[in-house]
């Protein structure tokens, strides 16, 4: 049995099982919608059983063969909410209970074959930049500060600004989305909240790439014909979207990007890469998820098909 | 333009020979591009090679010039550095689908069973994502909501619909229906008194002259169902873009494998029959593999690989053909009325 975490509406998620369905074979999609019970977990020493109740269903992990991590969580808690009779200190005991039950099944499932991970779900932007770095890749020069002062430390003549974090937040129900923006130099004040400034690059043109089963699948975006999408592509034109073609990545940045994956732990994710007028390729960041559609199609990659079997392969 | 450099075309661009002109297939953003022959020998055979030596080759003459800055302006090609040539492969055709039954098309009269419980199920087993509604005969458009209903929490993706035209009315109701699920795309109204075009965001109307017959049965294709799109173009290489992975469920519930009335070829009734039972017949998939570039006249044609013709086609003499002649002549490039 094939265990999928993801969301009610990822698409792609939708592909990749319609692939597995497909083969014939058998998977359990578990949304953060669907509620998660505890069954039982025997650790005896003879025997060792985690059953999950899922929607009613019983799920063993014994029975999971594949584990794919696409977003989202298992929802442990909900239970828990109900019991409003408890106060707040127990009820906070009982959710740390919870918590070691919920990790202890974690732990299990990394010792299964798996695509992604949900402990590398939220990976740190600035450490997989260092270790890029480490890797031999060229990244752009990268300062975090406060103030206008610190600002000449950067050596570069043009900078922007993006997040550091993942880039998103909620306002209400509401996703909001952050871009990378270009620094007015004029518009610097004296002192602001710690931002990342970046290196600006004059750049050719994007490599977007999905990396799974230590192969690289990379497509080159070209959006410098565009001015609207000259900063950041995800401000995207629509009548004249941006091309988007296959492109080979080097040897030696394989390489690089391999070790990297490695050190980071990561057998699956979407990395960027800038290369500049003069060629060089800058490493930008590495999602452990990722929009991998967005290389699938242009590709013509059938990458849903490829975790689809990477999945089944025993 | 920089001369030094070297002619790189899109490999999202993808250009097609046709007998007296050729067309560019822009994949990446769904839309084309006439070209006459010339420029598609120069793209065949220029691709990769220096500026100024294309230029040079072809004695400085100012069409190429002409050429080449029409394709940079159009962004159809790019000039790069010798060594970024093999950086940029060529797209692959290859046409893969999980869904044994990519598009379906029901038909329906007065008379037709309007449950349509059964058979999106078993639609659904088969990973169809596409229906196409034909309605025959004057119904009521609220019958419309049955179907609307019963798919609203299903895998599919899009509903188009063919619909006798009565008034203005419809069109709201229409919208109406759209606002419940957005999984009606497009909506085709025929014997209409005038031709209009309406798009509402994700929903597209199309009130057409045209009569039931021009829709369903032997026309040939017109250009306004024209489509460029990768995933149609890569099936379009190997199969035929309209049969493959097609089921025709007809007004008595019949499943069918062509519109062709002729066609009384007749593979059980979606009440009994389980379609998974018959998707592997030979004869069901008769017309799947009739590509394009296997029909006579089609195959000069630079429209192949966007034109989904509904028209059976007929094998004889070793060499498949259409009964009734297409409307275009891509040996003229002259549309017929
Ligand atoms: S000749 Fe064939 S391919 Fe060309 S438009 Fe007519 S039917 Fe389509």
């Amino acid at each position: 049995m094939i265990l999928i975490l993801s969301t009610q509406d990822d698409l792609a998620t939708n592909r990749v099982i319609d692939w597995l369905q497909f083969y014939n074979k058998p998977f359990i999609r578990i949304n953060p919608e669907d509620s998660i019970s505890i069954k039982s977990i025997t650790i005896s020493n003879t025997d060792f059983e985690y059953i999950l109740g899922v929607n009613g269903k019983e799920i063993k992990t014994s029975e999971i063969t594949s584990y794919w991590y696409r977003r989202g969580e298992f929802n442990f808690e909900a239970s828990l909410k109900n019991n409003n009779h408890v106060d707040l200190y127990l009820n906070r005991y009982l959710g740390q209970e919870m918590k070691s039950t919920k990790d202890f099944l974690y732990l299990i499932l990394n010792n299964k074959k798996s695509i992604g991970n949900i402990q590398h779900n939220d990976t740190n932007k600035l450490y997989n930049l260092l270790t890029a770095k480490q890797c031999g890749l060229k990244i752009p020069e990268t300062l975090i500060s406060s103030s206008k002062s610190q600002y000449s430390n950067i050596n570069a003549k043009k900078t922007i600004t993006k997040a550091i974090s993942n880039g998103f937040f909620n306002i209400d129900k509401y996703a909001v989305g952050t871009l990378t923006k270009t620094i007015d130099k004029e518009e610097i004040q004296d002192s602001f909240f710690p931002s990342l400034i970046q290196e600006h690059i004059e750049k050719k043109y994007e490599l977007r790439i999905f990396y799974i089963k230590e192969q690289f699948y990379s497509t080159a975006i070209f959006s410098q014909q565009n001015k609207k999408t000259k900063v950041d592509f995800r401000n995207y034109d629509t009548n004249k979207p941006n091309r988007v073609v296959p492109f080979k990545l080097p040897k030696k940045i394989q390489k690089k990007l391999k070790k990297l994956m490695s050190i980071l732990d990561l057998n699956s994710g979407s990395i960027d890469i800038m290369v500049s007028k003069n060629d060089d390729y800058y490493f930008l960041e590495v999602n452990p998820i990722g929009q991998f559609r967005q290389v699938s199609y242009p590709g013509n990659y059938y990458l849903e098909q490829i975790i689809a079997k990477e999945l089944i392969d025993e | 333009m920089d001369n030094s450099k070297y002619l790189k075309l899109f490999s999202d661009c993808i250009p097609v020979k046709g007998a007296s002109r050729s067309c560019i297939y822009d994949l990446g953003r769904n839309t084309y591009q006439l070209i006459p022959n010339a420029l598609y020998e120069l793209l065949v055979t220029d691709e990769g090679k220096k500026i100024s030596d294309i230029i040079e080759q072809h004695d400085n003459h100012p069409v190429i010039i002409e050429y080449l800055e029409f394709l940079l302006t159009s962004e159809f090609i790019y000039l790069c550095d010798k060594k970024e040539l093999k950086r940029f492969p060529k797209l692959t055709h290859k046409y893969l689908s999980p869904d044994h039954i990519t598009n379906a098309i029901l038909i329906r009269d007065q008379k037709s069973n309007f449950d349509f419980k059964t058979i999106i199920n078993q639609l659904e087993e088969l990973g169809c994502k596409h229906i196409q509604l034909i309605i025959t005969e004057d119904i009521n458009i609220e019958i419309l909501k049955s179907l609307i209903d019963h798919t609203n929490k299903s895998i599919l993706q899009a509903i188009d619909v063919t619909i006798p035209w009565k008034n203005n009315d419809d069109i709201q109701n229409i919208i109406e229906l759209n606002k419940q699920n957005k999984r009606l795309k497009r909506v085709y109204f025929y014997n209409a008194d005038h031709n209009e075009i309406i798009n509402k965001e994700e929903l597209d109307i199309l009130i057409l002259k045209n009569s039931k017959e021009d829709i369903i049965t032997n026309s040939s294709p017109d250009p306004s169902y024209f489509r460029v799109n990768m995933t149609l173009f890569n099936e379009s290489l190997g199969y035929n873009s309209f049969f493959n992975r097609k089921l025709i469920i007809d007004e008595k519930d019949n499943i069918k494998r062509t519109l062709d009335q002729k066609d009384t070829k007749i593979f059980g009734n979606i009440t009994s029959t389980k379609i998974k039972e018959i998707i592997n017949d030979e004869g069901f998939r008769k017309y799947w593999n009739v590509n394009k570039d296997s029909i006579k006249t089609c195959k000069d044609c630079e429209f192949r690989h966007m034109c989904v013709d509904t028209r059976t086609p007929i094998h004889e003499n070793q060499e498949w053909h259409y009964e009734k002649k297409c409307s275009y002549d891509p040996y003229t490039n002259t549309w017929t009325n």
